[in-house]
């Protein structure tokens, strides 16, 4: 489990603080990973909104970006996208 | 004939709970106990076992029923650990003087605290002094093979007290190990049926055991129990005696002693870090030191005369505790030991060692270091340090990826299950809340998944009281005037929801007070392992409704939660779906308006499909939320002060069967159980349709 703890200032204290500093990569967990076919996309948006680890985000054009270090390869994106603009590969390792 | 089969610690448990017959299994799931109850149920489910398995709403009743069910003059077993325990604590304590001869496992693990999954005696430190008797195991077998004589010493009428059956979560529970399961016909040669001496059955007894006596009794009563609980020590030797005549094994009764012959110094261990400790022991004697190992099998009764007369052998003595009394400076069976070696006139010096909290490994080169230093002791005649703490430092990994500009309320990168849908809903949830926002957080897959993550508050409530500690704050900040400054709301499972935390969520309704319950409702105790919950639709397969033989899915309906809070009249009610976000967070934007007049409790219960625990593929979390919508599984409901409103009316439902089929947890379905679903859900979908009609919930 990602631990973002501090010490307080009081002994044997401990606290979160914020702002946190971010997540974990979790690159490695993924077997498939998206790729995004930006012809067909119609920059909808509704990858972006169903990520669920919120690793997808619009570009200047509004079509998405997805951040690999956080992409679990879950596939929820390419599911949802109602143009068939997202397909999942299997990822070389 | 005995058959020899490799399998973890909870598993050998299991099977000494089949072997023994067991008529009644309350249950409850935490982890890492949980899998003992679950192999119980596919035990039963495939009719291997003939019991009665109740799957309680938290620990506190499923040790109700324990005593309710010993009581009436069944056999009963139980497990639980940590918090689960602490929760059953009054239960607990009421069991020793109704004399039920319970067997309850305890798969430790560390309590409150710091919160662990691993294993320290935190949990069982506070129910020690109850009155039970306290057995702890080092090894798979020997959890099978106590649990048979458990019943025996327990149910023996000369005792007739309840049992604790203690093993290390994790190094134990899931840890394989061989295991010779013995043969049916020996074990029921050896532990004869239950027979209650006053079971509370009017048909066959005209006298039930009482708990109630006046003050002038106590003292007297209470030096009884101490009495009844010195003659189990010889019960205890005796059933280890005649168990060992049966089976080939013996354990020693209350102690076990390992090369303790010529010893000048010897280790104190309990449960599974004996075994390191017996490698570290062996060592020590191939380096010439003369050192030897005491077992401490029971700490209750407590093996009063077998260290005093370790005494009179040895230089020195060092107790490794695994559990700390605060404010002692020192474990519980360090101090246990001096307290029995008090009396002597001449004793030796005992060293105290505190190790392993929280599940730590205590390992071989740990026991040596411990080892030396309780030798130096026995031959310098000088303790120094009373007490020493074994720490280790903490091992180096990777950091969070470090993100300076972020506009979501989450950040990626969390622990939750690819697909998971409770993080879609935090983050659409906080978007509409921001920043001032607070969550209390029942345990949960979201606590484990999320409290890392999200950029709010987050506080993590014991289980059943997370409602105490939302109106908790919430009446803080309402005494401070911030209560229409923060936006307070739970972040709650099912099981934190529906059952174990129904309690304080109907008293906070009920009281008025003016915070949000937001329910992700995955249908299942999720965290554990997909056990049932009382919001698990019908007939679903879950680890405690297991598909088998016999058993064909839950067989019973869900709770109603939009009835159950309508019937509290509170101004705010909805129900929401992750594949409709706009939805969402329109409902969620409302509650929190609702909330911040001070109006009362805004309640919205969310459905999650859960792929990890509803067995579909992580891509298919929103067209299952979809499906549910609109096979009116999961119908969108809205009620402000009891104005119900259907959110999402498709003109035609899609059959039901377009939503089970995706979900493995359903694939065992009849058609004629398919039906009866298809049924009940059209039912309930006519119900909703008239009470829109008639224009408000009932009860407003």
């Amino acid at each position: 489990m990602l631990s973002q703890t501090d010490k307080a200032e009081v002994k044997g204290m401990i606290i979160v603080r914020l702002p946190r500093k971010g997540g974990q990569n979790v690159a490695n967990w993924r077997m498939y990973a998206p790729e995004v076919d930006y012809e067909k996309c119609v920059a909808c948006g509704l990858c972006e909104t169903y990520c669920p680890e919120a690793a997808i985000h619009a570009n200047e054009e509004g079509k998405p970006e997805v951040d690999m270090r956080f992409c679990k390869g879950c596939g929820v994106c390419a599911n949802e996208c109602p143009r068939e603009a997202i397909t999942m590969k299997k990822e070389e390792r | 004939m005995s058959e020899i089969d490799v399998m973890p610690g909870n598993k050998a448990l299991a099977h000494g709970v089949r072997l023994a017959r067991v008529e009644v299994i309350p249950i409850f799931p935490i982890t890492p106990q949980t899998t003992i109850v679950e192999y119980l149920g596919e035990f039963i489910a495939n009719g291997e076992l003939d019991a009665e398995y109740i799957q309680s709403e938290g620990e506190h009743t499923c040790m109700g029923m324990a005593v309710g069910a010993s009581l009436a003059g069944a056999r009963v077993f139980t497990a639980t650990c940590s918090q689960g325990l602490a929760y059953m604590h009054e239960c607990v304590a009421q069991a020793t003087s109704y004399r039920t001869p319970i067997v309850m496992a305890i798969a430790d693990r560390t309590l409150g605290w710091y919160w662990s999954l691993g294993p320290d005696y935190s949990d069982i430190m506070p129910e020690l002094n109850l009155g039970w008797l306290a057995m702890f195991a080092e090894s798979n077998q020997e959890c099978l093979d106590m649990v048979l004589q458990l019943y025996k010493i327990s149910e023996d009428h000369r005792v007739l007290l309840p049992s604790m059956l203690s093993l290390d979560g994790f190094y134990l529970s899931y840890s394989y190990e061989r295991v010779s399961i013995p043969d049916q016909e020996a074990v029921d040669g050896f532990l004869p049926s239950y027979k209650a001496p006053y079971p509370v059955d009017p048909t066959i007894s005209d006298s039930w055991p009482s708990s109630g006596i006046p003050p002038a009794l106590h003292t007297t009563y209470r030096r009884l129990h101490e009495e009844v609980l010195e003659d189990s020590k010889d019960v205890i030797a005796g059933v280890d005696a005649e168990f060992s005549e049966v089976f080939g094994r013996s354990y020693g009764g209350l102690v076990e002693r390992y090369r303790c012959d010529d010893a000048d110094a010897v280790l104190v261990t309990m449960g599974s870090m004996t075994t390191a400790a017996r490698r570290a022991v062996d060592r020590l004697r191939a380096g010439g030191e003369k050192m030897g190992l005491v077992k401490l099998r029971f700490m209750r009764p407590f093996p009063i005369a077998e260290f005093r007369e370790l005494a009179g052998e040895v230089d020195a003595i060092g107790v490794v505790d695994r559990m700390v009394l605060h404010g002692t400076r020192g474990g519980g069976a360090f101090a246990d030991v001096k307290s029995a070696l008090y009396a002597l006139e001449d004793r030796p010096p005992v060293m105290g060692f505190v190790a392993g909290m929280g599940g730590e490994d205590i390992s071989i080169d740990d026991f040596t270091a411990m080892g030396r230093k309780v030798a130096r002791v026995a031959s310098t005649g000088r303790l120094e340090r009373e007490v020493e703490w074994v720490e280790h430092k903490m091992p180096s990994g990777a950091g969070p990826v470090v993100m300076e500009e972020w506009g979501e309320p989450i950040y990626p990168g969390s622990d939750g299950c690819a697909g998971c849908g409770s993080s879609i809903i935090i983050r659409h949830m906080l978007k509409v809340l921001g920043p001032d926002t607070v969550i209390v957080n029942p345990p949960s897959c979201s606590g484990v998944n999320y409290t890392g993550v999200v950029r709010v508050p987050w506080v993590l409530a014991n289980y059943a009281a997370a409602a105490g500690y939302e109106t908790g704050i919430y009446r803080a900040y309402r005494k401070k005037g911030k209560a229409d400054k923060i936006y307070l709301t739970s972040f709650s499972g099912d099981g934190g929801t529906v059952d174990i935390g129904l309690q304080a969520i109907s008293g906070a309704a009920e009281r008025g007070e003016s915070m949000m319950w937001v329910c992700y409702d995955n249908e299942a105790y999720m965290n554990t392992g997909i056990q049932r919950s009382s919001s698990t639709p019908m007939f679903a397969a879950t680890t405690s409704t297991p598909v088998g033989k016999i058993w064909r899915g839950k067989p019973q309906r869900r709770k109603n939660m939009v009835l159950i809070m309508a019937a509290h009249r509170i101004p705010y009610i909805a129900t929401a779906s992750l594949a409709y976000l706009p939805d969402l967070e329109r409902k969620i934007r409302r509650a929190a308006e609702v909330t911040r007049a001070g109006r009362g409790l805004a309640y919205v219960h969310v459905q999650q499909p859960c792929a990890t625990g509803w067995y579909f593929p992580p891509e298919k979390t929103v067209e299952v939320g979809r499906l549910a919508v609109q096979t009116g599984a999961w119908p969108l409901l809205e009620a402000e002060d009891g104005a119900l409103k259907i959110s999402v009316k498709p003109k035609e439902l899609k059959p039901i069967e377009e939503y089970l089929k995706l979900q493995r947890r359903f694939r065992h379905l009849t058609d004629e159980q398919i039906q009866t679903i298809q049924e009940e859900v059209s039912r309930d979908w006519e119900g909703w349709l008239e009470m829109e009609k008639r224009g408000r919930l009932p009860g407003y």
